[in-house]
């Protein structure tokens, strides 16, 4: 073995000689020019930081394309609910289709495809609504619904244990609200967390 | 008297219901049976256990996943160089592909990542990473001075296409010359595209991080599938006719002075390795396709001519491209969609006028920020034009150029270091026999 790599170095030199300074004067510019780009571009930038991608609420439309943009089925991006916002009414826009024909939890009568928002009776006349996250699919309709004529406690977001971390976001390039963009690692989330016209919760 | 103030009242109620919107419509319940309304959670600092892994991997791990690509990069260059073992290399290829492939998702991988560098370069606001800059600046750090290891042991979209190579067939030598200069088109679209903000084509159409996931657009797994058919007969396809950082890994390793010795002695020109090599890679010693000094030389003449004379004009025709290729833009196609609908008189006809227009923005900013774009993409592609000209002359005169050369040598810009070369060669198989009886 060490007979082999002997030889081997000796006739790489043999091979190099002729054209090393040329060689190594041009390596020396590559790196050099490297070390240089790489500098300036560090230097010059606030943000250098690790980066996720992250739906804006405030910029939503509630398109649908979530739901079928994603690299992945069922999408990564599923529904948040902030409760501190929730009005929790019994007549909820985000819960029931626009004229249902009772007031409880039928089929018929539910916006969400899955069935994954529910609600439980807390005290007369309010309901809670929960996700099921596991049934969510980040259609948006019952964001559309609450957004339209509620309180807008409901909302997408892209959730980051599913979420592939593609290096172009096919949902960014779909969304035609362009609502998609790059945040920090250490705050991956863009929550509604604030309550219109009361402290933040 | 009293009629009219109930009218003012009623109006003045009305008028204050978009105030009342803006607040919020249905006011938060006063709950009398001690119900809490619970948190919204996700957020690192009111994060349960459960609701911690929904927080993305932390920059430590991305860390790591830059470690590991400096110890494959080592690893193969120790099998490639020392070992001189095939088997070396195909062990570090897979184990590259199980971790970058299936663990990691497939990104950021350092082919995507010239998109991040150029936007990051051309656009201040673009957010890059210590992590991807490494991913990016690492496989080429490593090219410098010991050729293209990245791409025989560590690309997954190398190896992938490496272990389906089942009946390895030649592609002519001009063919071959000719379908080459696709990838540097690839990445010259793919630096403008990510430099003016049209998008991330090299991801946007990565043949097999699809495989890697498990789930992807149809067209994507299709043409992911059909390359690999491709790459059945033709030994790496996507690496040799489309990728793009190939090029980079080319340029690089063209000033590395560690290139893959095919025989560890005495060449007895049997052509195997020129036989296997699956990216024709291997060049014949130099008096074996000599022509005469007279001949070369003018060619080489004629191209110095005919030089600034192509940089001119493919300059001009990029400059006019810019105009079709700002159409690719997502602004500008808005743009012209919201312009079209303005001047009917139209309501919103697409989701993206429907936000734009409910979004508030005057038109105005819009075609300000639409016609910087295309003057952006105008300049860009310009250059480009400019820019491929120079590469494509460059590359003709490499082929012109005389080579002084005895043995069989591996062409640096060419060899992936796949080791397969080692494998074939009489001399080596031999020595290898020795070394065992020695032992």
């Amino acid at each position: 073995m060490n007979e082999e790599i002997k030889h081997d170095s000796g006739s790489e030199k043999q091979q190099s000689t002729s054209g090393l300074s040329r060689r190594k004067f041009l390596k020396i510019c590559g790196i050099s020019a490297i070390a240089l780009a790489g500098s300036a571009m560090v230097s010059k930038r606030k943000e250098f930081t690790e980066t996720v991608w992250q739906l804006d609420p405030e910029k939503c439309i509630q398109c649908g394309r979530c739901a079928t943009a994603c690299v992945l089925t069922p999408s990564a991006v599923k529904c948040v609910h902030c409760y501190a916002r929730c009005g929790y009414c019994d007549l909820c826009s985000g819960y029931f289709v626009q004229k249902p024909v009772a007031l409880d939890t039928g089929a018929e009568n539910q916006l969400c495809p899955t069935g994954a928002l529910k609600r439980t009776f807390i005290e007369d006349p309010y309901f809670e609504y929960t996700i099921d996250e596991k049934l969510c699919i980040g259609c948006g309709r019952c964001v559309k619904g609450c957004g339209d004529f509620g309180n807008g406690s409901l909302f997408l977001q892209i959730r980051h244990n599913r979420c592939k971390h593609c290096n172009e976001c096919a949902i960014a390039v779909a969304c035609p609200a362009n609502a998609f963009k790059r945040v920090p690692v250490t705050n991956p989330y863009l929550m509604r967390t604030d309550v219109p016209g009361g402290k933040k919760a | 008297m009293s009629i009219l103030r109930k009218m003012l009242t009623f109006i003045l109620f009305f008028a204050a219901i978009p105030l009342l919107v803006a607040q919020s419509r249905f006011p938060k319940p006063d709950f009398t049976n001690g119900y809490k309304v619970p948190q919204v959670g996700l957020l690192p600092s009111a994060a349960t256990q459960a609701e911690r892994s929904m927080l993305p991997i932390t920059p430590y791990l991305q860390y790591a996943v830059l470690g590991i690509l400096l110890l494959f990069l080592i690893f193969s260059c120790y099998f490639l160089y020392r070992k001189r073992s095939r088997r070396g290399v195909l062990v570090t290829a897979l184990s590259a592909v199980v971790f970058f492939g299936f663990v990691v998702g497939g990104c950021i991988c350092p082919v995507g990542s010239i998109q991040n560098v150029a936007a990051a370069i051309f656009n201040q606001k673009f957010p890059i990473s210590p992590v991807v800059l490494g991913i990016f600046l690492l496989p080429l750090f490593f090219a410098l001075f010991t050729g293209r290891v990245f791409c025989g042991s560590v690309c997954p979209l190398g190896t992938i296409q490496e272990i389906v190579n089942f009946y390895p067939v030649k592609v002519p030598p001009l063919l071959d010359r000719i379908l080459r200069v696709i990838p540097l088109f690839y990445l010259g679209a793919g630096v403008l595209f990510a430099a003016t903000g049209i998008g991330f084509i090299i991801c946007r159409f990565d043949p097999f991080v699809g495989f890697y996931r498990m789930s992807g657009p149809f067209f994507i797994l299709t043409a992911g599938g059909g390359l690999l058919l491709l790459g059945v007969f033709v030994a790496r396809p996507y690496c040799r006719y489309l990728c793009p950082y190939g090029i980079l890994l080319g340029w690089f390793s063209k000033l590395s002075s560690r290139r893959v010795s095919i025989t560890p002695d005495e060449c007895i020109r049997c052509r195997l390795c020129e036989d296997v090599c699956p990216v024709d890679a291997i060049m014949p010693p130099s008096h074996e396709d000599r022509e005469p000094m007279r001949k070369s030389l003018r060619r080489i003449i004629l191209l110095l001519i005919l030089l600034p004379l192509t940089a001119a004009a493919s300059g001009v025709t990029g400059y006019f491209l810019g105009n079709p290729i700002s159409l690719l833009h997502p602004r500008v196609e808005l743009y012209r969609q919201v312009c079209a609908e303005l001047a009917v008189g139209e309501r919103p006809q697409t989701d993206e006028s429907l936000a734009f227009r409910s979004s508030g923005t005057p038109v105005a900013e819009l075609q300000k920020e639409v016609s910087s774009v295309v003057s952006n993409i105008r300049l860009g592609s310009c250059i480009l034009g400019i820019f491929m000209a120079l590469a494509i002359m460059a590359r003709l005169f490499d082929f012109s150029k005389r080579r002084e050369q005895k043995d069989f040598q591996v062409e640096n810009s060419l060899c992936v270091c796949c080791g397969r070369c080692y494998n074939v060669c009489p001399r080596e198989k031999r020595n290898r026999i020795i070394l065992k009886e020695g032992e």
